[in-house]
């Protein structure tokens, strides 16, 4: 499989505060990477160092191109939306469409209007005057009318409703998890992607705490309910976490083999939340 | 056209859009010399016949070149003024407003984004300005007509008058642009301080624009006893004064030195400073580029 992104201890220092620390990772061509951390783990950061929005320290490649020398070619293959509203606000969205299709080679204009057609934003509304949750399915309807193999999402639903949000990933599933395209999002809102990813990369204080297959993710954390009186050999096989849910103790195992946990309780999959949490916790000082 | 070439004519046009929303302005412009240009006729026509007033036989209706040079002169202080605004805001807008990012998530280079503003500063303003200014001009020269046809002139006495109209039209054409890049030293400089200038240092990049050059003219005489810059700030100014200087002539006497103009233009293209500034300007251009890409986008 060719490698869509590599970096090689890749660090990124605002002033003196360090918000990337020798981050290695590779990304390959035709995955979905889901890239989780808490508010200030350097998520935005290290996509933005990806696409050469940024200038950083450590080796970066990106289809095999240096993402700072050669911003302008790679954005032709990719399609990113940040986290923050940064459409200019001056323009409408007429003349905003009509930009994008200037100035991108891969963005069809009838797609655009596609989208934008099943909202309540029209040609000759000024961006100013469109509410932010608007201007979110603005810029979404734009990425997603771009043909581009690659799509980088960073907190790209926040700020709309559970409706829209719930068909955003609709169309997402459906445009790009074909197995050749590649897609990476940045979120907080893990329930809504967790069905999405083929691969999972968490970060904390700018430190990549677990990088893996996410098939792989989910044979490695168990949630066991524990059988009557088979509590104490669960707690044996040393849980990550314990918790009382509902009048029943519910743990959390990272590492030790189903079989062995299925013979004291049931076994569920781990939701990505918990993961996602235990894995933070465990770095907590 | 190539890619690049559209890309740049793409992007000179949503500087447009920016910088001149093109019918509120169209309207003000026509609507305000219409509206100048009526008060004139009326005033005319009502106190004319009252005082009596006849134009004597032999003289000529009054030049309309004349008077297209007089707006030509005062739309080379507008543009000027808009132009050296547009340098000094051109490359921190973009990171006030936060849309440097949606620009950055374009396949468009720091280049090619820097060549457009460069583009739109020099050619695209002065041109839009240029046919604003004409079209006052224009409008405000069938009232003279019509005014002094009230008094006994022919209507068309000013518009066929000896020099050519055409002349002075296409004179303003040429010499907007052309002044732009006289100046493009100065205006390099601005886009450099633009580049440099962020939200959180607005103040110091203005002081940076204006307070360098300040204090270069004041220490330059005080310590080397020189006066390079100060000569080089006349020089840079000549056109200036010359083109109002000619325009001030033409009205004052009526009639239309336009040789004197292309003469000005001729001069202009002849002096080594302006092949000189240019490369001054670019370079200050290159150096703006050069801190563009290594801003960092707001967080």
């Amino acid at each position: 499989m060719s490698v869509f992104a590599e970096t090689q201890r890749l660090a990124k220092q605002y002033g003196k505060t360090r918000i990337l620390e020798e981050v290695s990772i590779r990304i390959d061509e035709g995955s979905i990477v889901g890239l989780l951390g808490p508010n200030g783990a350097g998520k935005s950061t290290l996509l933005k160092c990806l696409l050469g929005l940024i200038p950083y320290e450590g080796q970066c490649r990106v289809l095999d191109q240096d993402p700072r020398r050669h911003r302008a070619r790679l954005m032709r293959e990719v399609a990113y939306v940040p986290d923050q509203s940064c459409l200019p606000l001056w323009l409408t969205v007429e003349r905003l469409l009509r930009l994008v299709a200037d100035l991108h080679p891969r963005f069809s204009l009838e797609r655009a209007h596609h989208f934008l057609a099943e909202t309540e934003i029209r040609d000759s509304h000024k961006l100013s005057q469109l509410s932010k949750g608007m201007r979110v399915q603005l810029h979404l309807a734009l990425t997603l009318a771009i043909d581009s193999r690659f799509l980088v999402l960073d907190e790209p639903t926040l700020g709309l409703d559970i409706t829209r949000r719930a068909s955003f990933w609709k169309q997402v599933l459906a445009d790009y998890c074909d197995g050749k395209r590649t897609l990476i999002i940045a979120t907080h809102l893990m329930q809504e992607v967790e069905h999405l990813l083929t691969h999972l990369i968490l970060i904390d204080r700018g430190r990549i705490i677990l990088d893996q297959p996410f098939e792989a993710v989910l044979e490695r954390y168990s949630r066991v309910v524990p059988r009557p009186g088979q509590e104490e050999a669960l707690r044996a096989l040393h849980p990550v976490s314990e918790q009382e849910i509902l009048g029943q103790t519910v743990f959390l195992f990272d590492g030790p083999p189903r079989s062995e946990l299925g013979r004291h309780g049931t076994l569920h999959r781990a939701s990505l939340a918990e993961i996602f949490e235990t894995a933070t916790r465990r770095r907590t000082p | 056209m190539n890619a690049v070439a559209f890309r740049l004519f793409a992007l000179v046009r949503c500087e447009l859009w920016q910088r001149i929303r093109f019918r509120r302005r169209l309207g003000m412009v026509a609507g305000g010399a219409a509206l100048l240009g009526l008060l004139g006729t009326g005033f005319i026509a009502l106190f004319t016949p009252v005082l009596g007033i006849r134009i004597q036989p032999g003289v000529t209706a009054p030049d309309g070149a004349a008077l297209f040079m007089i707006v030509g002169a005062i739309g080379l202080v507008i543009v000027l003024i808009r132009v050296l605004g547009y340098f000094m805001h051109a490359l921190f807008d973009e990171r006030l407003d936060r849309s440097i990012l949606f620009w950055q998530s374009l396949p468009v280079s720091d280049t090619e984004r820097v060549a457009a503003k460069t583009a739109t500063g020099l050619f695209a303003i002065p041109l839009v300005n240029w046919a604003y200014t004409m079209m006052i001009a224009a409008i405000l020269l069938f009232f003279l007509s019509l005014s002094t046809s009230l008094m006994g002139h022919d209507f068309w006495g000013s518009f066929w008058q000896p020099v050519p109209l055409l002349s002075v039209i296409v004179f303003f054409g040429v010499f907007f642009p052309v002044f732009m890049l006289w100046l493009f030293p100065v205006l390099g400089w601005l886009l450099f301080c633009s580049a440099w200038s962020s939200p959180r240092r607005r103040r110091a990049s203005w002081s940076l624009a204006i307070g360098v050059p300040l204090v270069l003219g004041i220490l330059e005489p005080i310590l080397t006893g020189t006066h390079y810059f100060g000569d080089w700030v006349q020089l840079l100014s000549g056109p200036f004064g010359r083109i109002w200087h000619l325009a001030l002539l033409s009205i004052v006497r009526w009639r239309n030195p336009t040789g004197a103009l292309w003469a000005t233009l001729g001069w202009m293209f002849t002096r080594p400073e302006f092949w000189l500034g240019g490369l001054v300007g670019l370079g200050f251009s290159a150096f703006a580029l050069y801190l563009l890409h290594h801003h960092e986008p707001p967080n």
